[in-house]
């Protein structure tokens, strides 16, 4: 597992890897919440209103999450939840999370270029071979 | 090895250059059509890794063994540096570091094992700027 094939493919992996887990991420369900929103700030990034940032800040702790979550909370509310658990207690109806377009999509895209990658590796072996 | 059998090596790496960049990007409009921002950074990182193939393509010498993984992880570094300075807009975005960087790491599959030679070098570097073009193009569309 030393040569730059599988130097190669692990990095790959190990982004495909980053890309879902951080778009996953976003959806707020790996983190335990406990506290007051104290700051909802979105920033404008290429397209705005497609790609915007949302900056949630809950006890001190700001996090980027979805804007289907981002949206459904408002300064002051004081939330909770559970790690890992999908629902977010709010003053009002308790938010259900869920996975995004986005990391929908990335679960799906990533596995199939990393498995390209692979492919290109095995092809690029044997013809190399010939 | 013979000169056919070297030019049909050469065929194949300008081949394997163009599909992977070309079949990586189709994967990303088909499947996170909407967010044409990700497709624009893993092409953009592929492109531009490419680029930096094109030097060490057309200098004498054995097939890409180990200067791939270099670049990469060069390219890789280089990226960071760009999404954390001038295309830092809202934030620093994790997504678009990993998207790049992942093109990067397919740009070194392309490249690597693969005979050097004039051909591959030329290709590498007008499909750098093809797939560059394309990446800003789609990234900022």
């Amino acid at each position: 597992m030393r040569s730059p094939r599988a130097h190669l493919l692990i990095l790959a992996v190990l982004l495909a890897a980053g890309n879902v887990a951080w778009t996953f991420m976003r959806s707020g369900v790996p983190f335990a919440l406990e506290g007051t929103v104290e700051r909802i700030e979105v920033r404008r990034e290429k397209h705005p209103g497609l790609d915007d940032v949302h900056l949630v800040t809950i006890g001190g702790r700001t996090l980027q999450l979805d804007a289907d979550v981002a949206g459904a909370l408002h300064e002051g509310d004081h939330v909770s939840k559970q790690a890992w658990s999908w629902r977010l207690s709010t003053p009002r109806e308790p938010v259900r999370l869920g996975l995004s377009n986005d990391a929908r999509g990335m679960l799906v895209t990533m596995p199939l270029l990393v498995l390209l990658g692979w492919m290109a590796l095995r092809w690029g072996a044997r013809s190399s071979a010939q | 090895m013979s000169e056919t059998a070297t030019l049909r090596q050469h065929v194949v790496t300008v081949l394997r250059m163009a599909a992977l960049g070309g079949i990586g990007v189709l994967v990303f409009v088909a499947l996170l059509g909407e967010r044409s921002d990700y497709a624009g950074h893993f092409i953009a990182g592929y492109g531009g890794t490419l680029g930096l193939f094109a030097l060490p393509l057309a200098m004498l010498g054995a097939p890409l063994r180990r200067e791939p993984l270099v670049l990469v992880i060069a390219a890789i570094a280089i990226g960071a540096g760009l999404e954390a300075t001038i295309f830092r807009l809202a934030q620093f975005d994790p997504v678009d570091f990993f998207n790049q960087s992942l093109g990067a790491a397919l740009a070194g599959i392309a490249v690597l094992g693969r005979p050097r030679a004039v051909l591959p070098a030329a290709a590498a570097f007008v499909l750098a700027l093809a797939f560059l073009s394309l990446g800003a193009r789609l990234a900022f569309a």
